[in-house]
């Protein structure tokens, strides 16, 4: 029975802890192989039976200047074909003599041709680096094996991200594989500075991850304090860079992250030449960056390459759009039904007679809108591409429509809707929080009116001024405010000035 | 571990906090708002603030000479007696500060309306923010304070066509001994001073002139509220329960006829923040009296006390006159601002140097 384990927990909980065909992560412990076994047969042996026989699990036995030799690698994982020429096939067809004594060594020297060489002589390690897609030789007589480095994943080609687009930026993403992340990222930061630490996350995934930085930048405090979290991560499987978020994020209660997430190579080396940790976490395309600022969120590559007057007015509009997504339909609601004397007669006549034939109250009318478009929205997402178009006409026809005319919901709400949709888009990082804090502000304003919404405005910022991760608040530089740190915050002002001061994450630092 | 805050950052809360009080300025038969004294008198706050700061300014300065020493001043008895005497007469303040808040919402915005669970949420939600301490406080009141100085100035912008120059009446009409009289009244008001005392041992920067930057931006910020709302509600000011908000009520900006609804929610922005710093202070002072009481059970007693009473304060006027009677401001401004930072500072002189006290110990 495969059951999923979680955190040392069942993914059912304790109630199932007394079936005996239960798992749980207590129980499952390390195997251990012991050393590498003198006898070649019997290592390719031991390496059959732990694989339980699984079919890409490649033994292949043969004779080397008259000794015994066992090939094993992992089928999928490796280069077969270079295997084949530069490994297998110069062995077998080796007629001298190895030097005694020093066998192994005469075969990393004279016969085989690998640049990634190592030696292991605990069968546990050597079993994991065949996982990783090394290829074993197991030489009769040895103690240790050889470990080649032939890997060859599966991999999608380097393509444009669907995330972070950028209008001018470079056209390469991330893709799943560690290897090719960390060249996409040497492509971009050409520098000995650059420094990439491989580790490992997840008991039984044994997921790799690289620790990026810029050595002299990052301060060492917050790489030890990242590091140190890593360590700590108690968690069975690891199968996205979202699944350590936990382990780095700040410790406030709060819908935002400090954790930023991208997908281009150009914005994750534009963040570690501030300072900033990057971890590269191996098959997915996302990294991650430590710690991200509240007002990064607005700030996009392009607003480096476009001029200053359009960038700062392009980050006012991102910041007002973020506004408008979390407070307009609350406010709306809250106008319309404490404080209507606010709206000039006219507009405020015209908006009674739509609202007037519809069925329910503005707040359940605001709520209900929402609910069938994030319904909508979800549907999209996970459903097959082919029947996408369907979905989009049946909910422009029958929402933005036919329930108009039915009289279900009124059209100010429904344009309040669509102009709040679009605006919490516009910053698509913040779209997590602006979709629950919207629904939120709705309650509170169809509750309290405007004097409910602005202490929700008042709690939210207090809370958004109690998020700090590894000594940096997350409101930096406007609270704490620092003046020299504006001119690249909700404004930006020219490269000249920017570059006689350089950002840093550190000086941000309480 | 205690956050720190920069000297700047608190001052701000402070600034919001003391604003708060001037916007729902209550006019007495006594006190008249309409005479053109009332903007002077934040003359007399600025000069009395920073005469009945100097004990407090000692007191974080005392501080800063005993870092070693701390944890022993906070576990002398003395000094946990004071504390106790800060808890309650803070808690005086909070409760008086949602009393006249209550009556602001219950006689100017929602006349009609029940407002025991808006009351309790608003507690709630004080009382919960003093959880994140003052460091979020702190930081949260810069932006806050970018607000209501823009909204502030919106309304000021908007009043300026509705100002009546006649409507200004000569300078100290009833004499020098009244006028002073009325500032002083008006300056005990501001019990956030004796905040500074409570706060002492997290205040980073230069706390002294930060001070005197406050005292003076506050008394100007006053100064030019009353001025518009002499010169916009002339005598019909002292026949108002609120004048402040009568004169903001008059505001229009563009296609919005009424702007009060907008600027009265940023004023609750302010009351929110006082609360939640004199909630603060009270769940610290009372850690330090009784040491072995959790905040959390502190701050839940304070909430549910709290909401009661404001609720028993609410059902009867002449319980809030209690409240806000001359006699209790003028006491509790100087039991907090002047008579408590001594008895901290006599404590401290008590205190022997750090060494002697690991020998003791």
């Amino acid at each position: 029975m495969n059951i999923p384990i979680i955190c040392g927990e069942t993914f059912f909980g304790d109630f199932m802890k007394s079936r005996d065909d239960f798992l749980l992560v207590e129980d499952v412990k390390e195997m251990s192989l012991g050393a590498v076994n003198k006898s070649a047969v019997e290592n390719g042996r031991i390496i059959k039976e732990i694989f339980g026989g699984s079919f890409d699990i490649v033994v292949k036995k043969g004779y080397c200047a008259g000794k015994c030799v066992v090939f094993a690698n992992c089928d999928g994982l490796c280069d077969s074909m270079r295997i084949c020429e530069a490994i297998i096939n110069p062995m077998l067809r080796f007629q001298g003599e190895l030097t005694k004594g020093y066998e192994l060594d005469y075969i990393c020297t004279h016969l085989i041709y690998s640049t990634e060489q190592s030696r292991e002589k605990d069968l546990s390690s050597a079993v994991m680096m065949l996982l990783r897609g090394c290829l074993l030789v197991f030489l009769e007589g040895e103690s240790e094996c050889l470990v080649l480095g032939v890997q060859h994943y599966p991999e999608r080609s380097i393509q444009e991200p669907d995330t972070g687009v950028q209008e001018f930026g470079a056209r390469e993403g991330f893709t799943e594989n560690i290897k090719t992340n960390l060249t996409l990222l040497r492509k971009k930061i050409c520098s000995s500075k650059l420094c990439a630490e491989l580790s490992e996350v997840g008991k039984q995934s044994k997921t790799r991850i690289l620790i990026c930085y810029m050595q002299g930048r990052v301060e060492k405090e917050m790489l030890l304090r990242v590091k140190r979290r890593l360590e700590k991560l108690e968690m069975d499987t690891v199968l996205g860079s979202g699944y350590l978020r936990k382990a780095l994020d700040t410790k406030a209660i709060t819908p935002f992250t400090m954790v930023g997430q991208t997908e281009r190579p150009d914005v994750f080396a534009a963040k570690l030449c501030e300072g900033k940790i990057g971890i590269i976490v191996d098959g997915t395309p996302f990294a991650l960056v430590v710690p991200e600022l509240f007002v990064e969120k607005f700030q996009t590559l392009d607003d480096y390459i476009n001029r200053p007057y359009y960038a700062t007015f392009m980050r006012g509009v991102r910041f007002l759009a973020f506004l408008i997504s979390i407070f307009l339909p609350g406010m709306f609601v809250a106008i319309g039904l404490f404080h209507q004397e606010m709206i000039p007669d006219d507009m405020l006549f015209n908006i009674v007679l739509m609202e007037s034939n519809t069925l329910f109250t503005l707040t359940m009318e605001a709520l209900v809108i929402h609910f069938i478009y994030e319904t909508v929205r979800e549907a999209g997402l996970r459903m097959p591409k082919s029947i996408g178009h369907a979905v989009s006409i049946v909910g422009a026809l029958v929402i933005g429509d036919a329930a108009v005319t039915a009289g279900l919901i009124g059209a100010p709400m429904l344009i309040i809707v669509a102009l709040t949709a679009i605006c919490s888009l516009v910053s698509s990082d913040l779209y997590q929080p602006i979709s629950v804090l919207r629904i939120l502000f709705i309650l509170v304003g169809g509750f309290s009116g405007l004097y409910g919404i602005f202490i929700g405005g008042a709690v939210l910022v207090v809370v958004l001024s109690s998020m700090t991760a590894y000594g940096v608040p997350y409101l930096a530089p406007f609270s704490p405010f620092r003046w020299k740190f504006l001119r690249d915050s909700i404004f930006r002002t020219s490269t000249n000035k920017l570059e006689k001061q350089i950002f840093r994450i550190k000086n941000l630092r309480k | 571990m205690k956050q720190r805050v920069s000297a700047n950052q608190f001052y701000f809360a402070l600034y919001l906090s003391v604003l708060s009080t001037v916007f729902m300025y209550l006019s007495s038969p006594d006190i008249k708002v309409s005479q053109t004294d009332s903007i002077l008198r934040p003359v007399v706050f600025c000069v009395l603030s920073i005469v009945s700061v100097i004990p407090s300014m000692i007191v974080v300065r005392k501080h800063r000479q005993l870092k070693k020493e701390r944890k022993y001043i906070e576990k002398t008895p003395f000094l946990k007696i004071i504390a106790l005497f800060y808890g309650v007469v803070f808690f005086f303040s909070l409760v008086k500060t949602f009393a006249r808040f209550d009556l602001f919402v219950s006689s100017e915005l929602f006349p009609n309306a029940d407002m025991t669970l808006f009351l309790a949420c608003i507690v709630g939600v004080c009382v919960a923010l003093s959880f994140l301490d003052i460091g979020a406080l702190g930081r949260a009141s810069v932006v806050f304070a970018l607000v209501v100085a823009s909204s502030t100035a919106l309304v000021m912008l908007s009043l300026s066509q509705e100002l009546d120059f006649l409507n200004f009446t000569p300078l100290m009409e009833n004499g020098f001994g009244k006028f002073l009289g009325e500032g002083t009244l008006f300056a005990f008001q501001a019990m956030e001073i004796g905040l500074i005392t409570v706060f002492s041992t997290q205040l980073e920067g230069d706390v002294e002139k930060g001070f005197v930057v406050w005292s003076v931006l506050s008394s100007v910020t006053f100064a030019a509220i009353f001025f518009f709302v002499v010169g916009v509600l002339g005598g019909f000011a002292d026949t108002q329960l609120f004048p402040t908000y009568t004169a903001v009520s008059l505001a229009s900006f563009g296609l919005l006829e009424r702007i009060d609804a907008l600027e009265t929610a940023v004023w609750i922005l302010c009351i929110v923040l006082k609360a939640a710093l004199f909630s603060l202070a009270i769940i610290k002072s009372f850690h330090i009296a009784f040491p072995k009481l959790s905040r959390k059970i502190t701050g839940t007693a304070l909430f549910i006390v709290c909401s009661v009473l404001i609720n028993f304060i609410s059902s009867d006027i002449e319980r809030f006159s209690f409240l806000s009677s001359d006699f209790l401001t003028v006491a509790l401004f100087i039991l907090s601002t002047i008579i408590l930072p001594v008895c901290v500072i006599l404590n401290m002189r008590r205190v022997k140097p750090v060494e002697k006290l690991q020998e003791d110990i």
